[in-house]
């Protein structure tokens, strides 16, 4: 017989992105956190907020790279080493 | 009303308190964040010392995918800085990247000042007395350094 009954209990988990502890280098906010953009789409980190990486191993919010390689036209370099940016698989 | 671009410069301004990088100083303008003032000191030991050089920022809502337009308000005597003021460096251009900040972009101009590159000039007589007349030059460049401090007590009068 136990002596102790749970009643109620809370679960707390910490998570962080696979081996990044690092701001995203264009927005400046921590890759664990959400870009600055003003959707409420992405107001919640995780999945909602991804972070992709690119062949040279840089990081950053999807969100934040999609934006500035919208923004390059001809060549589309990391914004880190500026080596063609190929997202890594 | 908040966007990625005045979120950023507000991470910009905060990093610029509490991180200023040494002989700089920038805040933008009371009601605007996408309007910013900042003083380059000149860096001592070298022609430029005592100067007090003064620019003005100013961002678009593309920031940070778009560099901001930088200009000297102080009359400048530098191969790579056109009369306008305008200053002719490839970071501003298009070797811009998203990850420069107001502090980066600020220690790169103060670093051109003592480290110009003569293959793009903006000034062809600074840029010819660089080259061919130096000591010419650096008495050209103290010379304007001085008239920086009569500007600064002409706008202390007014």
């Amino acid at each position: 017989m136990a002596k102790a009954k749970i009643v109620k209990a809370r679960l707390v988990a910490n998570w962080t992105w696979n081996g990044v502890n690092e701001v995203c280098g264009i927005c400046h906010v921590h890759l664990d956190g959400c870009p600055p953009e003003a959707t409420a789409k992405f107001q919640t980190p995780g999945d909602d907020c991804p972070v992709v990486w690119g062949e040279c191993k840089h990081a950053f919010h999807l969100t934040c790279i999609t934006k500035w390689l919208g923004t390059q036209s001809d060549s589309q370099s990391c914004p880190m080493c500026r080596r063609r940016w190929e997202y890594s698989g | 009303m908040s966007t990625p671009c005045k979120r950023r410069l507000l991470r910009d301004f905060k990093k610029m308190k509490t991180d200023p990088p040494q002989g700089i100083s920038a805040s933008p303008l009371n009601d605007n964040i996408m309007q910013w003032n900042a003083v380059i000191f000149g860096p001592d030991e070298t022609p430029w010392e005592g100067g007090t050089f003064k620019l003005t920022i100013t961002f678009t809502e593309e920031y940070p995918n778009k560099p901001p337009k930088v200009v000297f308000n102080t009359k400048m005597f530098h191969p790579n800085i056109y009369n306008d003021g305008g200053i002719c460096l490839d970071i501003l251009q298009n070797q811009w990247s998203p990850i420069y900040d107001v502090s980066a972009i600020l220690a790169s101009i103060q670093s051109l000042l003592t480290d110009p590159n003569p293959n793009s000039p903006a000034n062809s007589e600074a840029s010819r007395l660089y080259q061919e007349n130096r000591k010419l030059y650096e008495k050209k460049v103290k010379e304007m350094v001085e008239k920086s401090w009569e500007e600064e007590e002409e706008n202390a009068d007014e």
